[in-house]
């Protein structure tokens, strides 16, 4: 390499060290300044008003009267009346006698606690660190350990043991970095120096209620949609949780809580490793050389932002999972490749530029961009309304940003499916002596219905209470699946059956609707009139759970998330002689929705 | 980032013994930049000197906007394009404005700054506008964004980022040129 093509490097490499006679003369300058803060401490300490008292010698008595009686009411104010005010700098020093720490962080509206244990050095800073997520996703639990500088992952539902990781700033999901109370505490007295925060204290008289601190943004910064309440220790003065809200929909809605349980409690010391956890048939990958993230560079950040966002549409486009890997979440290529697993991307539509988060707590920016999208030989457009992307800072190179999290949801591209309501009857979905391999493309619908039991919008699909609720409205029905009526009512309310047509052999559910609520259902009737009785196989995909109903009688049922594919399910059936009433429940849970239907030749 | 504004705020308060933390950590790197500015280590302990005398007297009313690093980057830049200029008045030259001697890359001198390996590119740093110079150790060396070199130099981000440029352009061609010989 020639040294021109590597200026900035050779540059970063200039060095030079301070000469003993430079310390020498900081180090002087400094206690001669040390001196005179002392002297002038002391003299500012004496009133100027005492000398003055005290060379005259009438005043003497006077004088020392009046000192004893305010000493006397200084003492007894002191010690009865006015309690000692608390400030946060005493929350600042309490935590340099914090050993150790257990903390529960609660996310996803209450429905997922994360569970996080720290040890620390007699400084209050953190020296060992083990954070337990019981559920990332598809990834399942995550717990990541960080003890005598070795960095370490462990995915039991995959069984893999990822070591060597440079920075555990933010890996697989999990952002380690906010964890830190010590930290939090030391920002905010800084922040409300600076006027980014208003504190306002609320110190109850009563010793066994909790210190409240409300911690609010000012109008116009970033932040003023955010609020925190710190509720601290009266006793200790440390802080026993921290509540985060964010103003939305008129009102302060509960973003997340951090629950700091047991301080200075004896952690046992096989916390901080995996030893007694791991299996020794676990897959071993060691991460010590994967790249981590986008080198900032000659970008500003926004650019940046809006670079990594790009790279990874990028990659993923080209199913370059080695690379989106590092772009987000620092995993190995088949852990990136099952997280997008079915994310078919085309290309990219478009990028907005990045605009700075608006959460306290994220130090970074937020993009967004559309792609096209290809899901069960159906195209859609995939929005993408929250990339959120932040500096990470590993030892080497500090100006490195990654993806910490994704969100999108998926819009059709109108067209391939027709619904009408007139001439709704059975004649119009019969399908005369349905020959094998025919997709069967006309149905009658019945939906988009919602859940009957219905999960609160803003929890994560993939989290207990998610699951919980998605599959409760799976397993439930109400309908007559023999006796097919133009009109039911479910949970009191009337639905009508409609006549759909599809273009695709795929049937593209999402075109139902134009909302985006992802979780829907829908019932798919149709009639299949055979000569004869026939024995077969009905060939299904399904986006995502499907049960199926022939004559009436449950034949299939299948509950999962999963991309729509010819064929995805076999159901061995027997069609009779005469008509035959089919039924199919199609349920959607996540992005595209839809399914396929056909006889095979089985 | 944070321990730095812990630093401050004990500074603050009047504990000036964090001044020794705050002069040992980032003392090198201080010296280093003053150096590639001047070209004289003799002169750049002067700046960094001068800087921590400064910081020193400014305990209580010191509010840090930024990072602790990027502003006294830019009270060593600030300090040594005053003594450039001093120089310049001195001397009727100025650093930027080369001599022959400052031509040639074999001169000791730059061997003496930043050892052999780094002759090259000090010798190429010695002759780039002083300016342009500035924005990119400043840049490049501390990690200062285009939009607070602006502010420092009192100019605007699309001039800051020229100069930016034409010194790497400019770099690029010396070292090239060198290379080749």
């Amino acid at each position: 390499m020639r040294p021109a093509d590597n200026i900035n490097e050779l540059i970063k490499k200039l060095k030079l060290k301070a000469s003993p006679d430079l310390d020498k003369r900081v180090h002087n300058d400094i206690s001669r300044a040390l001196t005179k803060s002392e002297k002038t401490k002391s003299v500012q300490q004496e009133p100027n008003i005492w000398r003055t008292i005290m060379n005259s010698r009438i005043p003497k008595l006077a004088a020392a009267a009046v000192i004893i009686i305010a000493a006397g009411i200084f003492l007894y104010t002191n010690s009865t009346i006015v309690p000692t005010a608390y400030a946060l700098q005493d929350t600042i020093e309490a935590y340099n006698s914090v050993s150790s720490l257990h903390m529960g962080i609660t996310v996803w509206q209450g429905t997922r606690t994360d569970e996080v244990w720290l040890e620390c050095d007699r400084y209050g800073n953190i020296s060992r660190i083990r954070y337990h997520t019981p559920n990332s996703g598809d990834l399942g639990s995550v717990t990541i350990v960080e003890s005598d500088g070795k960095s370490e992952a462990w995915l039991p539902r995959l069984n893999v043991h990822m070591s060597g990781y440079r920075n555990l700033g933010s890996v697989l999901g999990v952002y380690v970095s906010q964890v830190d109370p010590k930290g939090l505490v030391e920002s905010l007295y800084q922040q409300e120096l600076l006027g980014e925060v208003i504190l306002d204290v609320n110190e109850p008289v009563q010793k066994d209620k909790p210190i409240e601190i409300s911690v609010t943004y000012p109008e116009g910064s970033l932040s003023e949609n955010w609020k925190k309440v710190l509720y601290i220790d009266q006793g200790t003065k440390l802080v026993k949780k921290i509540d985060k809200f964010e103003f939305k929909d008129e009102q302060y809605q509960h973003d997340s809580t951090i629950e700091l349980l047991d301080y200075n409690q004896q952690i046992d010391p096989a916390i901080f490793s995996f030893e007694r956890e791991i299996p020794s048939d676990a897959i071993v990958m060691d991460m010590t050389c994967v790249e981590v993230g986008l080198l900032q560079g000659d970008m500003t950040e926004e650019e940046t932002a809006t670079e990594i966002t790009r790279q990874l549409f990028e990659a993923l486009i080209a199913k370059d999972y080695i690379r989106a890997g590092q772009l987000c979440i620092v995993g190995p290529a088949f852990l990136t490749e099952q997280l997008f697993e079915g994310v078919n991307l085309i290309e990219i539509t478009s990028i907005e530029p990045a605009r700075p988060s608006t959460d306290p707590d994220e130090k970074g920016f937020t993009c967004s961009g559309k792609v096209l999208f290809k899901s069960g030989g159906l195209f859609y457009v995939q929005n993408v309304p929250k990339v959120e992307v932040r500096q990470i800072n590993t030892a080497s190179e500090p100006n490195r940003w990654m993806i910490v999290g994704l969100s999108g949801n998926v819009y059709p591209l109108p067209g391939s499916v027709t619904v009408s309501k007139s001439s709704v009857d059975l004649d119009a979905v019969t399908y005369d002596n349905l020959a094998p391999g025919e997709f069967m493309k006309k149905w009658l619908v019945l939906g988009p219905l919602p859940y009957p039991y219905p999960v609160n919008k803003n929890v994560h699909f993939a989290s207990e209470e998610a699951e919980r609720e998605a599959r409760a409205s799976f397993d439930t029905d109400s309908l007559d699946f023999l006796n097919f009526t133009p009109k039911v009512k479910i949970d009191n309310t009337e639905y009508e059956w409609a006549v759909l047509v599809s273009e695709d052999n795929m049937v593209d559910l999402t075109q139902l609707t134009e909302e985006h609520d992802d979780r829907k259902i829908a019932y798919l009737w149709a009639q299949i009139d055979m000569p004869e009785d026939r024995a077969g196989t009905l060939g299904i995909g399904s986006d995502d759970g499907v049960k199926v109903w022939l004559n009436g009688e449950l034949v299939h049922n299948n509950w999962m998330h999963r991309i729509v594919r010819a064929d995805n399910d076999r159901v061995p059936v027997t069609l009779r002689k005469g008509k035959n009433e089919l039924v199919l429940k199609v349920q959607n849970v996540i992005d595209p929705w839809g399914f396929c239907c056909r006889l095979l030749d089985e | 980032m944070l321990e730095d504004k812990l630093l401050i705020w004990k500074f603050n308060r009047g504990n000036r013994n964090v001044l020794r933390g705050i002069y040992e950590k980032y003392k090198d790197d201080l010296v280093t930049l003053a150096a590639a500015l001047l070209n004289d280590v003799s002169s750049a302990e002067d700046v960094v000197h001068d800087v921590f005398a400064s910081f020193i007297e400014s305990s209580r009313k010191f509010r840090l906007t930024g990072t602790l690093k990027g502003y006294l980057a830019t009270c060593v830049a600030n300090n040594a394009r005053n003594k450039n200029k001093a120089r310049r008045t001195h001397r009727g030259i100025a650093l930027d404005e080369a001599s022959p001697a400052q031509m040639d890359s074999n001169n000791p001198e730059f061997r003496a700054i930043f050892g052999e390996e780094l002759r090259q590119l000090s010798w190429a740093l010695g002759q780039l506008p002083y300016e342009q110079r500035e924005v990119l150790l400043l840049h490049t060396y501390n990690g200062m964004k285009f939009k607070a070199i602006a502010r420092q130099q009192n100019v605007s981000i699309n001039t800051v980022q020229g100069r930016y440029r034409y010194a790497l352009d400019k770099l690029r061609s010396m070292l090239n040129g060198e290379v080749k010989k």
